[in-house]
């Protein structure tokens, strides 16, 4: 019997489970929850090659606090692990902490206005598969240049080799929220960007949200070039 | 997690009654105040008639050169099948933006009896102050189509029971019965916060109205000055609110 009991309660954990999913507003997605800028004079530390040093030559990007104008850039909404307890962990800063965020199909661009995000497929109601309405869930915002892939998918395969773009690339995380799902799929979801709390949770709020450059991981050939430069200018000095 | 809606009774504060050669008007100007709490979700409607055309700039004006409405607050207007969104934004020069936070040229328009969804960016009261939309003794009324979703308010300042109101005798109220002509079994969906509660018109009821599984309640639903509902009726109705 106790056996029955516990395999009935595991079978209504998975149900549960893989029936749960909420809705949240991709419609407006507010300024005054998140921005976004490309001005850090420091490499990513997602960047492989060159994590947190600084770049030579100054700022990269725009300057200023706001740094997007045209197009360019998108952004996914990643859903983290249930966490019920009110206290935001810190978002992930190394593509091994970004395994267990869960891509929510919301994507993102960059608005005209500098700064600022317009939704992909807006919907007010939109559907998230890993939120529910009854418990929250971790959530991030992350950016990347469009050199990087228009996709998620292909930006993170991009970041993790450290190849397949060409020219200046940047990605970042926003701060943590911790939110839950609505039920409603025909009336406005909860919102994921505010400067304060809802009766949700607590939406992102990531002003001036960084997107570091990134640096690609140089290729066996050009290490093999750079190694045999130096080997020759160590003999030229020799001989000299 | 449910918030109960947050709305002010309203004042109908003055009442001027003028008249010209052979022409004889009202003039019934009035406010409500509507608290909002900081980014939570109000499903509202303008009762007045404001400035030249109910734009969302002359509903939230800048005063002393400052938004009435936080920068950054959501508006989300139905469009028959989903929402139309926009931001405040006091530098824009309609003081409105698009959904990506694009300035736009101009404003969106909240006419009387029309619902939108507003999510302010800060906690605010509103005040919307104007003329009411008709005449004391006439009626205001709208078209519907069957079994379409409509997003509405009474186009009156009125706050109590929808069954309410006859244009007949001026009774104020959004006079939502089949005695006004609304079809049995017609939908009308109050925002609670996170979702929405249920009705069914029904003529047998004791109130002219059903829970969400057709059982009659004794009373029927209520409504704040301000609010908006989704109402759709399931077969043609014009729908004639009283003053």
């Amino acid at each position: 019997m106790k056996k029955l009991i516990i395999a009935s309660a595991c079978v209504l954990a998975i149900a549960g489970s893989a029936f749960a999913q909420g809705n949240v507003n991709w419609n407006v997605l507010s300024a005054a929850g998140y921005t976004s800028q490309s001005n850090s004079t420091v490499y990513s530390t997602f960047s492989p090659a060159n994590a947190g040093q600084s770049i030579s030559g100054g700022a990269v990007g725009a300057t200023g606090g706001s740094a997007f104008l045209g197009t360019g850039y998108y952004y996914e909404l990643l859903i983290g692990s249930v966490n019920n307890s009110g206290v935001l962990p810190s978002a992930p800063t190394t593509l091994a902490g970004l395994s267990g965020w869960a891509d929510s199909g919301l994507e993102a661009t960059n608005s005209n206005t500098a700064g600022r995000i317009t939704p992909i497929n807006g919907n007010a109601g939109a559907t998230v598969s890993q939120m529910s309405a009854t418990s929250s869930n971790n959530i991030i915002l992350v950016g990347w240049s469009a050199n990087l892939g228009t996709t998620w998918s292909a930006a993170l395969g991009n970041l993790t080799t450290g190849s397949g773009w060409t020219g200046t690339a940047f990605f970042g995380v926003s701060n943590v929220g911790d939110l839950e799902a609505l039920s409603t799929s025909t009336s406005p979801g909860s919102t994921v960007f505010a400067n304060s709390a809802t009766a949700q949770g607590i939406p992102i709020f990531s002003l001036n949200t960084q997107l570091n450059e990134i640096a690609p991981v140089p290729e066996p050939a050009t290490m093999a070039l750079a190694a045999l430069g130096g080997a020759s200018l160590l003999l030229f000095r020799r001989r000299k | 997690m449910k918030k109960s809606l947050l709305i002010a009774a309203a004042t109908l504060a003055v009442g001027v009654i003028s008249s010209q050669a052979g022409v004889y008007s009202q003039n019934v100007v009035g406010y409500a105040n509507v608290p909002t709490a900081a980014n939570t979700t109000y499903l509202l409607s303008v009762p007045f008639v404001i400035g030249a055309s109910n734009g969302a700039n002359e509903i939230w004006p800048l005063v002393g050169g400052n938004p009435t409405l936080p920068d950054f607050s959501t508006l989300l207007i139905w469009n028959g099948s989903g929402y139309t969104g926009y931001q405040s934004d006091s530098t824009s020069s309609s003081l409105w933006d698009d959904n990506g936070g694009n300035p736009i040229p101009n404003a969106p328009t909240l006419p009387v009896g029309k619902g939108f969804f507003l999510i302010p960016s800060g906690t605010v009261t509103s005040t919307f102050a104007g003329a009411v939309a008709v005449n004391v003794g006439t009626s205001n009324v709208m078209h519907l189509t069957g079994n379409v979703t409509y997003l509405v308010g009474a186009s009156v300042p009125y706050a109590g029971s929808i069954t309410n109101g006859n244009p007949a005798t001026g009774a104020g109220g959004p006079n939502l019965t089949s005695l006004a002509g609304l079809p049995d079994f017609s939908t009308l969906l109050i925002w609670n916060g996170s979702g929405y509660t249920g009705y069914q018109s029904d003529s047998t009821s004791s109130s002219y109205w059903d829970d969400n599984g057709g059982n009659p309640i004794p009373t029927a639903p209520t409504i704040s000055v301000g609010q908006g509902f989704f109402l759709i009726p399931s077969g043609n109705f014009n729908w004639t609110v009283g003053l």
